[in-house]
């Protein structure tokens, strides 16, 4: 590798993707594959799925490097979108929708179904965790399941048995409320390198 | 959809919690409504540190992953060189005029095709082009296409050489490269081909060019158009 490249910015990386510098990609992956692989992780529970996802997104990165917009954020939070998009994606296609209902149906014949314990477990870390967990439990549950179990906001209604316009309501405004903490807190669009 | 309904679907929207339709309806209302795209924009950005705070994260992806993905890149396409001159007049005949605005014209091969230089393929292009916007006196020549409002290129120049940025058109096959076009003294002539994605490719004018054109044609480029023009636009005159 280059040596310039390990300092260059994340917009020098993608321009030098653009321009079909393999270096350039493999220098992103080095430093963004180990976040998108936890997340996809996270979302998809098996190795093998989490791994087609690392790798749709970096090959996307690679065929459309001009879909990253540095000035709406940083690379990191590009690909972990597209990385929660794709794994969503998967989560929802038919044959791994009925996996994930027998899973979560063996889950509850075992253990009985409890949203604290199945949302508990998602690690979140340091401020981000603090500010998610500050949320009225009105906001935090459907924001849990909707991002980190890959529901849609209706899946989440009937989980919480609750309408779906309030669902949506308050999704929303849980994110808003988050937006806010978390500026209050110094984390905002451009704090998210590693 | 009111503006209304699509606003209450913007934080289920960045979560990527809607079913396609609504997602759709959502898509198609963003790109005339600047405040919904500001509030998306807050709410990803939310979302994106949910997923950057996620535990447990491992030091990295896993062995030999990255081999893999390695491997499955498409191979680089040509950089920017001129194109070869055919070897047959045969493939001369295969020519189709551009359309109304060149349909009349005589089709030259490429003479000034060699004088675009090469791709240079450095990170530090960047700096050129930041450093040609800087310049105020650069001049900026908008490259549209009339049927697909979405289609477009921007060509930054000053004294007559500069880079093509910010390209949107259609999707090419792996067989196709986007070559470069200039209508000069009433001729097509070519500027060489871009591959298959122009952004950032530099070209060179001369002042007798009125026209710039870009239009997909077979991978390694072609004496003479033998596509529609995707998207045109006017030179400045006295360039």
């Amino acid at each position: 590798m280059r040596p310039e490249l390990s300092a260059a910015s994340d917009a020098s990386l993608a321009l030098a993707i653009a321009r079909y510098r393999e270096d350039a990609l493999a220098e992103a992956y080095r430093r963004h594959a180990g976040a998108v692989f936890g997340l996809a992780r996270r979302l998809l529970r098996e190795k093998a799925a989490a791994e087609e996802v690392v790798q749709e997104v970096f090959v996307r990165l690679w065929n459309a490097p001009e879909r990253f917009d540095p000035e709406r954020g940083s690379l990191r939070s590009y690909l972990l979108a597209q990385a929660h998009g794709r794994a969503v994606d998967q989560m929802r296609a038919e044959s791994s929708r009925r996996r994930r209902e027998e899973r979560e149906a063996r889950e509850t014949a075992h253990g009985g179904y409890d949203l604290e314990r199945e949302v508990g477990d998602i690690i979140v870390a340091g401020q981000v965790r603090d500010v998610l967990g500050a949320l009225p439990d009105t906001e935090r549950k459907p924001i849990e399941l909707a991002y980190f179990r890959g529901h849609t906001y209706r899946e989440v209604a009937t989980i919480l048995g609750e309408p779906e316009g309030t669902v949506k309501s308050r999704i929303r405004s849980g994110l808003k409320r988050m937006h806010g903490q978390l500026a209050v807190a110094g984390l905002g669009a451009k704090g998210q390198q590693p | 959809m009111t503006h209304n309904e699509i606003e209450e679907l913007l934080g289920v929207y960045a979560l990527d919690a809607l079913d396609d339709d609504e997602r759709q309806e959502v898509e198609e209302h963003l790109p005339s409504c600047p405040r919904c795209r500001a509030e998306l924009a807050a709410h990803l950005e939310v979302a994106a540190m949910l997923g950057n705070a996620v535990g447990e994260l491992p030091a990295a992806a896993p062995d030999g992953l990255w081999d893999r993905i390695s491997s499955s890149l498409q191979d680089e396409p040509p950089a920017l060189v001129p194109f070869r001159r055919p070897s047959s007049a045969r493939r001369l005949a295969l020519v189709v005029p551009l359309g109304a605005v060149a349909a009349a014209l005589i089709l030259v091969v490429g003479l000034l095709a060699a004088k675009v230089g090469n791709l240079d393929n450095k990170v530090g292009h960047e700096a050129s082009v930041s450093s040609l916007l800087l310049n105020p006196k650069h001049q900026t020549v908008e490259l549209t296409s009339a049927k697909h409002a979405n289609w477009r290129a921007t060509v930054i120049l000053l004294n007559g050489a500069g880079y093509i940025i910010n390209p949107s058109m259609p999707a090419i096959t792996r067989s196709e490269t986007f070559q470069l076009w200039a209508l000069s003294r009433g001729k097509v002539v070519s500027l060489g081909v871009l591959g298959a994605r122009p952004n950032g490719a530099p070209i060179r004018v001369e002042a007798t060019m009125t026209l710039l054109m870009i239009s997909a044609e077979p991978l390694g480029g072609t004496p003479a158009p033998t596509t529609p023009v995707l998207v045109q636009g006017d030179l400045p005159v006295g360039l």
